[in-house]
């Protein structure tokens, strides 16, 4: 299935693109997605996306669903279907 | 299979895109937006922030957190025809950074209706933050940044003739603030983060009408309002001892939520009573009220000056 990120604020200027687009196999889940985008940028967003002790992204990344915060779903469990659109936002930035 | 989210807990009508662990709310859009702007309202009430016919200075980095505190409180200020807000902002000289999110707050501004000041280091100290951290200096860059732009934005402040400083520090910031001080010992500061401010001659009040705002609860405001998203990070941030709080609250609201309000109430319960009034002198250098014979600004700047000068 293909899946769209939306990357934005900081993420999107470590990544150096704004969208990216995501092949997954069928029963992939949100942590695969994310799995997905760390693995394409080759360590590059560890840093900004990943809590440094517990390796969780959700910590200081606001992600959206298809419009719905993932801790209103099953957070990282969260099944994806095909079409799905993913935004990715640090919650750290900017005052 | 698609889950889908149940409805909004407040109006019961729409699908909630937000969960609050803290107080177990699930929100659409709309009931999420209005529950901040509500907030704020209470937090300004509460603390008794605003009289009807302030004339408010808002200090706005270009930062999500300021756009939004500046987006509620434009909002409000319509209610009150003798209320007037301005936007202050401190260029602190850090290139591309700072570029970036000056020019967002102008944006910000333009399509708001709202007077726009900037000042900068430059111009106030003969230094830019640039400057300051290529120097032989024995501070982190965030502690030289942080005094210099807290005199900036009161400078600005009494430049547009305000009468109140609203700055956008979110629960996040408390939170943080209240454990940095308890770790450094400092007992003094931790009873001084009054987000009601005081008056104090020489300075603008001091109001933090966003300081009941989780950071996380910012961003998402922003996002839903549409606003432009700073994407260069400060340079500097990384120095700063406020990054290992910062990830230790993240860690612990997300293991027990209702953390980040339990440190920022217990620190409200040293904050001393109003009215209890601290003598202030004139800083020797600069003529600015200080505590001590030279304030914090220009011991910073002396410092830097000295140490520039003894380099070239």
């Amino acid at each position: 299935m293909r899946v769209t990120a939306r990357l934005m604020g900081p993420l999107k200027e470590a990544s150096g693109s704004e969208r990216l687009e995501l092949t997954l196999d069928q029963g992939a889940k949100v942590s695969d997605a994310i799995q997905g985008i760390l693995e394409a940028h080759r360590g590059g967003l560890d840093g900004l996306l990943l809590d440094p002790h517990t390796s969780n992204p959700t910590f200081n990344t606001l992600i959206l669903l298809n419009g719905v915060e993932i801790g209103n779903l099953l957070g990282l469990e969260t099944p994806l279907t095909d079409g799905d659109s993913l935004v990715l936002l640090a919650v750290t930035h900017g005052g | 299979m698609t889950v889908r989210p149940p409805a909004c807990t407040k109006c019961h009508e729409r699908d909630s895109i937000y969960f609050r662990p803290y107080s177990g709310e699930r929100l659409c859009p709309a009931c999420f937006k209005r529950s901040l702007r509500e907030r704020v309202e209470r937090t300004i009430a509460s603390f008794e922030m605003l009289e009807h016919d302030s004339r408010v200075a808002v200090g706005v980095s270009g930062g999500k957190d300021s756009l939004g505190l500046l987006h509620i409180l434009a909002e409000i200020e319509r209610g009150y025809p003798q209320a007037e807000i301005i936007a202050v902002s401190v260029d602190e000289g850090v290139e591309g950074y700072r570029d970036e999110a000056i020019s967002i707050a102008k944006e910000a501004c333009g399509n708001l209706g709202v007077e726009h000041l900037v000042v900068s280091f430059k111009e106030l100290f003969g230094l830019t933050m640039d400057n300051i951290a290529a120097s032989n200096r024995d501070l982190g860059a965030c502690t030289y940044c942080g005094v210099l732009r807290r005199r900036a934005l009161n400078e600005a402040a009494l430049k547009v003739e305000a009468d109140r400083l609203a700055t956008a520090h979110t629960l996040d910031d408390m939170a943080q603030t209240a454990l940095l001080n308890v770790l450094r010992g400092d007992i003094n500061s931790l009873s001084m983060v009054d987000p009601g401010g005081r008056d104090l001659p020489g300075f603008v009040r001091r109001i933090k009408p966003y300081c009941e705002v989780p950071e996380r609860e910012s961003a998402l405001y922003a996002y839903l309002e549409g606003f432009r998203f700073q994407e260069i990070p400060c340079p500097y941030a990384g120095e700063a001892m406020r990054n290992d709080v910062r990830g230790f609250l993240s860690r612990m609201e997300a293991k027990r939520p209702g953390t980040m309000f339990t440190v920022y109430k217990t620190a409200m319960k040293l904050v001393p009573e109003r009215g209890e009034t601290t003598m202030m002198g004139a800083c020797a250098i600069c003529g600015e009220p200080t505590k001590g014979t030279v304030c914090r600004a220009c011991q910073l700047i002396e410092g830097l000056k000295g140490r520039l000068q003894g380099n070239a």
